[in-house]
């Protein structure tokens, strides 16, 4: 069975309400090479959109933790063939799609915090705000734990971070429908 | 659709409704997965057409002009110097008015944006993916 794990504004759009487009698919590292199968499927997908063969790719793992744990800071979002009854989900899938948890989708946006960029900056903007949302985070000081539980050393010098979540943070009826996020509540 | 790999082509998808936080990062993946500085150059050379937006147009020729500097062993296109790529009024590219983040990215922004009365952040236009080394061979 392959597992795919997916971050990034992929993520977003499968675990949120706030995310609607993404350039492409961050995926954690698959084991090389690819099975034969994936890569017959991924350059089908790219042909049939007319889309670059490397729209699935992995340059998002250098940015991971190497602490969040894969079951406990994941979400299984699909499996296919879909999991069903009382098989366990290895004896009937070839394909499972993991998605970061809420904390750990904040954390990972909290490290790179890329909110004054002149072209993503908005969106990245935004997304912070609705992860600071979904994961109930009050102060600046607990979004900073949250970042220190996935990455410590960041967390440790994160005077940017308390800056720039200062002059973002979201106030309390900006929004009539509050974002969420699903996966978290299963 | 396939990405952009001139800023030409970012240009005309921006007038076709293409958002910007989706068509400038696209091309950038293909302008830092260019091996050659005669092929960065080449994504760059030739002036976009308008695209409507006066901060849009600047945007465009800061960009041409910081990943020419930084990531080239070219020089900057003549366009990015056309007095209609400045603009009139300071952009900050922050969604807080307040002053404090206004005078950080004063002084936090590249010359090549200011060039171009853009105010953002150190080391903008940054993907997942690092540029590939430069090919000098």
């Amino acid at each position: 069975m392959l597992d795919l794990f997916v971050y990034g504004g992929s993520a977003l759009m499968l675990a949120s309400n706030f995310r609607y487009a993404t350039e492409d698919v961050d995926v954690a590292r698959i084991e090389e090479p690819w099975p034969a199968w994936l890569t017959t499927v991924v350059e089908d997908i790219a042909t049939t959109n007319t889309w670059n063969r490397d729209w699935l790719n992995d340059a998002v793992q250098f940015h991971l933790s190497p602490i969040a744990d894969r079951a406990a800071d994941h979400h299984v979002y699909a499996t296919f063939p879909r999991a069903g009854g009382d098989a366990p989900v290895r004896a009937v899938c070839g394909l499972r799609v993991s998605v970061p948890s809420a904390a750990y989708m904040l954390a990972l946006k909290l490290k790179a915090l890329r909110i004054n960029d002149p072209a993503k900056g908005p969106v990245e903007t935004e997304d912070v705000r609705n992860l600071l949302r979904v994961n109930h985070v009050g102060s600046i000081d607990e979004a900073i734990e949250v970042l220190r539980r996935f990455f410590p050393r960041s967390a440790r010098d994160a005077d940017r971070e308390r800056f720039f979540l200062k002059h973002i943070w979201p106030s309390e009826n900006e929004r009539d429908d509050p974002p969420e996020y699903p996966l978290d509540r299963q | 659709m396939t990405r952009p790999n001139t800023l030409s082509t970012v240009s005309e998808r921006l007038r076709d409704g293409v958002p910007v936080e989706i068509a400038v990062p696209e091309f950038l993946d293909m302008f830092y997965d260019c091996a050659t500085s005669a092929g960065r150059a080449a994504m760059v050379r030739a002036e976009p057409p308008p695209t409507a937006s006066a901060r849009l147009d600047a945007l465009l020729a800061a960009i041409a002009e910081y990943l020419t500097k930084q990531f080239t062993e070219a020089d900057v296109p003549p366009w990015v110097g056309d007095p209609d790529r400045i603009l009139a009024e300071p952009w900050f590219t922050t969604t807080s008015t307040a002053d404090g983040m206004i005078e950080y990215l004063s002084f936090a922004s590249p010359a090549e944006f200011r060039h171009h009365n853009i105010f953002t952040d150190f080391a903008p236009l940054a993907r997942a993916r690092p540029p590939r080394p430069l090919d000098r061979g």
